[in-house]
């Protein structure tokens, strides 16, 4: 800070509270960038899970708002009162524009009608959302009820600034990234407890209670696993923990079976133990018993209409990429490609990173070119996205659980198994520099090491793939025919 | 501890089937022509079907294994035990029962509200001897439109789904059904000549009374003008009284 603070100074020659000032300014650039990237990916992302739920269900799904339909009808119509002899300046030059955006629109109308039909369902929604009355109910405990979406809101967001997007660009990067990012998801809770309060609503005050008992409970497995990771890596700093998966200047640097997962079978037991416990912590199916909707009307938010409504759903799937972001951060080698030779040789400029003899931590970290942030962002979106994308899978698989049900698994599956694992790894990192000295240096435990969790992803991957291509067996299909069949076949009444 | 291990691994394995089963649809509709159709063209995925509102093409689509249709009852297994009518939590049952001339215990009148039913399932739970059954028939909207009953079914009447041996056979109760309709008829018949007797009373004697009226309306009119003509000639009256 204090570098640029000067720099800055020296360079503009002003007093110091201007800089003050366009430092604060600059420092509201990512934050607005953000912030409509929330937006958009919170829009996207309900048009995706409308998409998969109609996938799973055999449905069609939004079909019917397309580029063309959309924003066509609006410029065509502009376009020809444009050229009418009666239209003002103003109206002529909206015209002219619209109509000379109308040959993009029908490009974009081929495209997104035959690769995402309906796409724009999410900007007709938002308008409709924004357009609605936000009602306040006359007995509702007015400020608390208005900024508790803004808090839910926040949480999700605050935790957006730390996660480590690739290699250079990122907002910012804590020497305490993950804790923050823990601490101030966990800020959910109180936005939704105060809406469900403030709501003076039986319903959304039980959803409010709800939502903090399993927040609290879930709390728990979460930090374990995080801690885990933190013991693994050695540092809190997400951008450290990318860098030690990454491997330094070891034979398996940058290859994929350098990531936590694979590294280590204690983080191999816990990644799925994070993810349900995420799963838990953003109120997603089957843990979103707040807002169960066969029971609570709606929990939290029964209360809320318009753009109220629309932030706490915002906020839930700013959560979801929170969380999946934070997931890959930890486990999956964040925004690494996972493949050696185009992560050392290609996005490097200079592989000059060093260990801290003994450990695994990074003493100086590698140099990329500035054009591999944008490939390592990519990467980053496109892991958080499959996980986000994993979630909604489960959303339309498995039915809600009941409290007990949710509670039982936090405490009596989830929070022993956390417990075991973190020992594991604690005793497993003691014993790290024994088995080095064994082996006779810290390259040969390294290399070692590297080779076994070769095998370990190989034999999980090669296990997940095989057992999502093996169709159901043909028993099963002849089993369900016969059945489909004679239910057709059944005597209806003679009615 | 093993059975904790034992229980984490079986669900575990349950979910991956679950997720198995999702995942065969979605890969299935993902690419296929159910996602890559233009928005105009409305051929579709395949629990989305363009009905035309005929039985053949209801009869196409193919609905999940434990669909949950219209109710059927095997009449020559049903022991009138009432438990369904028992466990429905709508009262849409109408059950009696008639011994038979060996003595067992047999439906006369089975019936079943389908405008109550709300296909919960749970009488075919209930039901001891498996008679009472879910059919895959959902289309219960055109059957009362379509077959030899064709225009019958319209009616209140057509919502009940009748069942059962005994005295009253679905001929006899049609008949019942006309021969009550036919009185009702024959009831509104009569008021209907009564009212039309009322009426042409009514009218005759409206006949007879606008003459009266325009009798009377006519002397009315004729006398309205006296007022006026009266009128100017009036005031001196009082004044000379």
């Amino acid at each position: 800070m204090i570098p640029i603070f000067e720099a800055l100074q020296s360079w503009l020659q002003v007093d110091a509270a201007w800089v003050w000032v366009l430092l604060a300014v600059a420092s509201l650039i990512p934050c607005l960038i953000a912030f409509l990237a929330v937006q958009v990916i919170a829009g996207a992302s309900t048009y995706v899970e409308r998409k998969v739920a109609a996938d799973i269900q055999r449905r069609v799904g939004p079909n019917q708002c397309n580029p063309n339909l959309f924003l066509g009808v609006f410029a065509r119509e502009a376009a020809e009162r444009g050229k009418s002899p009666k239209a003002d300046f103003g109206g002529k030059v909206m015209g002219a524009l619209l109509g000379a955006a109308l040959p993009l629109i029908d490009i974009l109308d081929k495209i997104g009608g035959r690769w995402a039909p309906g796409l724009l369902i999410f900007l007709a929604d938002g308008i409709k959302l924004i357009m609605k009355e936000s009602i306040v109910p006359a007995s509702a405990d007015k400020p608390l009820f208005k900024i508790a979406p803004v808090i839910v809101l926040a949480s999700a967001f605050g935790a957006l600034a730390a996660l480590p997007y690739s290699s250079w660009f990122y907002i910012a990067d804590f020497n305490i990234g993950i804790f923050f990012v823990v601490a101030i998801t966990s800020l959910e809770t109180i936005g939704i407890l105060m809406a469900g309060w403030a709501s003076n609503n039986k319903w959304a005050l039980l959803g409010g209670m709800r939502s903090a008992a399993q927040i609290v409970s879930y709390e728990i497995p979460t930090s374990l696993a995080v801690l885990t990771a933190i013991i693994l890596a050695g540092t809190m700093s997400l951008q450290g923990m990318i860098f030690v998966q990454i491997g330094i200047n070891n034979l398996h640097q940058g290859w994929f079976w350098q990531w936590n997962l694979f590294s280590s079978p204690f983080a191999l037991i816990l990644a799925p133990a994070y993810f349900l416990a995420a799963l838990a912590e953003c109120n997603r199916t089957p843990f979103d018993i707040p807002e169960a909707e066969s029971e609570l009307v709606a929990g939290y938010h029964t209360e809320y209409t318009g753009m109220r409504f629309a932030i706490f759903f915002m906020a839930e799937y700013a959560m979801m990429c929170v969380l999946s972001g934070l997931a890959v951060a930890i486990f999956l080698g964040g925004w690494s490609t996972g493949i050696g030779p185009i992560e050392t040789g290609f996005f490097m400029k200079a592989n000059i990173g060093e260990v801290i003899p003994g450990t695994n931590q990074i003493a100086t970290q590698p140099i990329y070119h500035w054009w591999a942030g944008f490939f390592h962002f990519g990467v980053f979106a496109l892991k958080t996205y499959a996980l986000v994308f994993i979630m909604m899978w489960i959303r339309w698989t498995l039915p809600r659980f009941r409290v007990d049900q949710m509670m039982s698994l936090c405490w009596t599956k989830l929070i022993p198994i956390g417990l075991f694992c973190l020992n594991g790894v604690a005793i497993w990192s003691l014993l790290r520099p024994y088995a080095a000295k064994s082996l006779g240096g810290w390259e040969n435990y390294h290399n070692l090491v590297g080779w076994m969790s070769l095998l370990v992803a190989i034999a999980l991957i090669g296990w997940v793939v095989k057992f999502f291509l093996t169709p159901l067996t043909t028993e099963e299909q002849e089993r369900r025919k016969l059945i489909a069949v004679a239910n057709l076949n059944k005597p209806v009444s003679s009615f | 501890m093993i059975d904790f291990v034992k229980d984490i691994y079986d669900g575990m394995k349950t979910f991956m089937v679950g997720m198995k089963v999702t995942g065969g649809y979605l890969k299935e509709n993902m690419w296929t022509e159910g996602v890559l159709q233009k928005h105009d063209d409305m051929t579709l995925a395949p629990n989305t079907v363009v009905y035309d509102g005929t039985v053949e093409k209801a009869l196409q689509v193919q609905v999940a294994d434990r669909f949950r249709g219209h109710l059927h009852n095997d009449v020559e297994r049903c022991i009138v035990c009432k438990n369904c009518a028992t466990a429905c939590p709508i009262d849409c049952f109408w059950i009696d029962g008639q011994k038979t001339e060996t003595g067992k215990l047999r439906p006369s009148r089975f019936d079943i509200d389908i405008l109550k039913c709300m296909y919960c399932g749970l009488c075919v739970v209930a039901c001891p001897t498996g008679c009472l059954t879910m059919t895959k028939e959902w289309w219960g909207s055109q059957r009362a439109q379509t077959g030899d009953s064709k225009g019958e079914r319209n009616n209140l009447h057509g919502l009940i789904r009748e069942f059962g041996v005994g005295y009253y056979t679905r001929e006899q109760k049609l008949e019942v059904e006309r021969k009550r309709i036919e009185i009702a008829e024959a009831k509104k018949k009569k008021a209907a000549e009564e009212s039309a007797k009322k009426a042409a009373a009514a009218a005759a004697a409206k006949a007879a009374a606008p003459a009266h009226a325009a009798g009377a309306a006519a002397p009315a009119a004729t006398a309205a003008p006296k007022p006026d003509a009266v009128k100017p000639a009036e005031p001196p009256k009082p004044a000379g009284s």
